[in-house]
């Protein structure tokens, strides 16, 4: 339905080309965008099979550079920012004094700088918090080029193709977790002659090999204009190149089958990393502390009262979704789910929820209560889907 | 044929009456139903209450009695294989047969033409 909400919501510099390539449009952290274009399962598959595009020019895009601007990090997040080398990408944690977790994060290790890409929901949250430590250091900037950045994914296992096809000579492939910049005058002429705006200290064109879907792929960040003109030219080529739009819900449905956490559902402020069995992205080692150093030592000292587990329902059935009570098989709630869906791929339905450390061994059977009737379930292996290669 | 304006439609069949979801429902549902829950046969429904669920990848919808009665019957065919409901809402995903204990409720129900005013209305084609 139409109302005045609608008009105030915020677009991204791609929303045009979503309505002219008559997607589905819905509401995501206060911007409209593509929920599907040909259909969420359709677009699941074929990223899983073939190669996916994404806008996800909403998301939050910092610049941090400055004397020190490694040592603030190291600071706000416990991932080994000092000892990282240039070209380093980095999934971490802002994470408050409990060790609760205010946003996850990328950092993109740069030289001169450290990029951070932020959830969209957390932008405003993660720029106060940033901006609240920098004043202990002085020499630190902090700037959000949100708006002055696109961004775009290439997924699944043609994008490396497409990635080809589309940049030419300026592309490269580089290792997993790793980024590249380009210049403008590295950029092929049609692209470097669309040009209009710069961001200072920052490459023309910057991709890493990094993503949310659990197939390997891109993730692509440049001026609007640019941006624009290579979304245009992958729908152009997108016969060719095999490639199909993905909007939002696909986009989710192939995070939870990689068994991703998603900000707001396995991942809040209440939830440390430790529980959501994230453990792998705290440096105890580093050298230097971090805020909730001291909380997530207590708890990987004492255990941790719930743990992030995948379940796989039986058979047939209901959809379990995030608020489902989890059930021990005799009764008696023992945690609830955070994410839930049928799963395109393994065609059953599947879910995250966090559940006491007693029932969370894999193998374990487990009830999920759904609008008041109970579905057996049982905890299995994450992720529920793991690429071939 | 009537319908509801929570987008159920009802068939009259001699005593009982046909229900099941129109296709401007289904395509609410991007056309990818996943799951059907269905009353058992026997249930007492009242017209307006929620007799059931249709899940969609991403999101669930209650269904709604269009009119009250007794369940006769339920399309076992579609709970065990929920897509065929979007490729055919109409007929062969017809979803439960109701006995109505209320037959003056059918009267209150949108005739076909004031069904098409309301998604017309809605801002829908």
């Amino acid at each position: 339905m139409l109302d005045i909400a609608m008009t105030e919501k915020l677009r991204t510099i791609l929303y045009s080309r979503h309505k002219s390539l008559k997607a589905a449009m819905t509401d995501f952290a206060g911007w409209e965008m593509p929920l599907y274009y040909s259909g969420i399962t359709d677009e699941h598959l074929h990223t899983r099979s073939k190669v996916g595009l994404f806008d996800l020019s909403h998301m939050g895009r910092f610049l941090i550079r400055g004397k020190g601007f490694r040592d603030l990090l190291d600071w706000l997040t416990p991932a080994a920012i000092s000892t990282a080398p240039d070209g380093k990408v980095l999934y971490s944690f802002l994470l408050n004094e409990n060790g609760g977790v205010i946003d996850d994060i990328t950092i993109y290790v740069g030289r001169d700088y450290a990029f951070l890409v932020v959830n969209a929901s957390n932008r405003e949250k993660d720029l106060k918090w940033l901006r609240r430590f920098a004043d202990e250091f002085p020499t630190v900037e902090i700037e959000d080029l949100s708006q002055q950045l696109g961004m775009l994914a290439i997924q699944g296992p043609l994008a490396q193709n497409a990635m080809e096809h589309v940049l030419g000579e300026s592309f490269t492939p580089c290792p997993y977790y790793t980024f590249q910049e380009v210049q403008s005058q590295e950029l092929p002429p049609a692209m470097r002659s669309s040009l209009t705006t710069a961001v200072r200290d920052f490459p023309a064109l910057l991709y890493s090999a990094t993503g949310y879907t659990g197939e390997l792929g891109y993730e692509i960040y440049a001026v609007p204009e640019l941006i624009q003109s290579l979304w245009d030219k992958f729908i152009s080529e997108a016969p060719v190149l095999e490639l199909k739009p993905v909007g939002l819900g696909a986009r989710d449905s192939l995070r939870l089958e990689a068994a991703m956490p998603l900000y707001g559902h396995e991942l809040t402020e209440e939830i440390s990393p430790l529980e959501a069995g994230l453990g792998r992205f705290v440096d105890f080692t580093k050298p230097v502390s971090f805020i909730g150093r001291e909380a997530l030592a207590l708890q990987r000292e004492h255990g941790v009262q719930q743990k992030l587990v995948g379940l796989e329902m039986v058979g047939k059935g209901a959809v379990p979704r995030q608020g489902c009570s989890v059930m021990a098989p005799e009764g008696g709630r023992v945690g609830y789910v955070t994410s839930g869906a049928f799963s395109p791929t393994l065609r059953k339905n599947i879910a995250l929820a966090y559940v006491s450390p007693s029932h969370a061994a894999v193998g374990a059977s487990l009830q999920v209560e759904i609008r008041d009737r109970l579905w057996p379930a049982g905890v299995v292996k994450r992720p529920f889907y793991r690429r071939s290669q | 044929m009537r319908f509801s304006k929570t987008h159920e439609w009802a068939r009259s069949e001699g005593e009982v009456v046909v229900v099941g979801i129109t296709e401007y429902a289904v395509e609410q549902l991007n056309k990818e139903i996943v799951f059907v829950e269905l009353p058992p046969v026997g249930k007492t429904i009242k017209q307006g209450e929620t007799f059931g669920v249709v899940e969609a990848v991403k999101t669930a919808a209650d269904l709604y009695a269009p009119l009250s009665g007794t369940v006769e019957e339920i399309n076992s065919v579609v709970s065990e294989e929920p897509s065929l409901l979007a490729q055919d809402p109409v007929n062969s995903g017809w979803l439960i047969k109701i006995r109505p204990s209320q037959p003056a409720e059918w009267d209150a129900l949108l005739t076909a033409e004031q069904y098409k005013k309301l998604l017309e209305e809605e801002g829908h084609h």
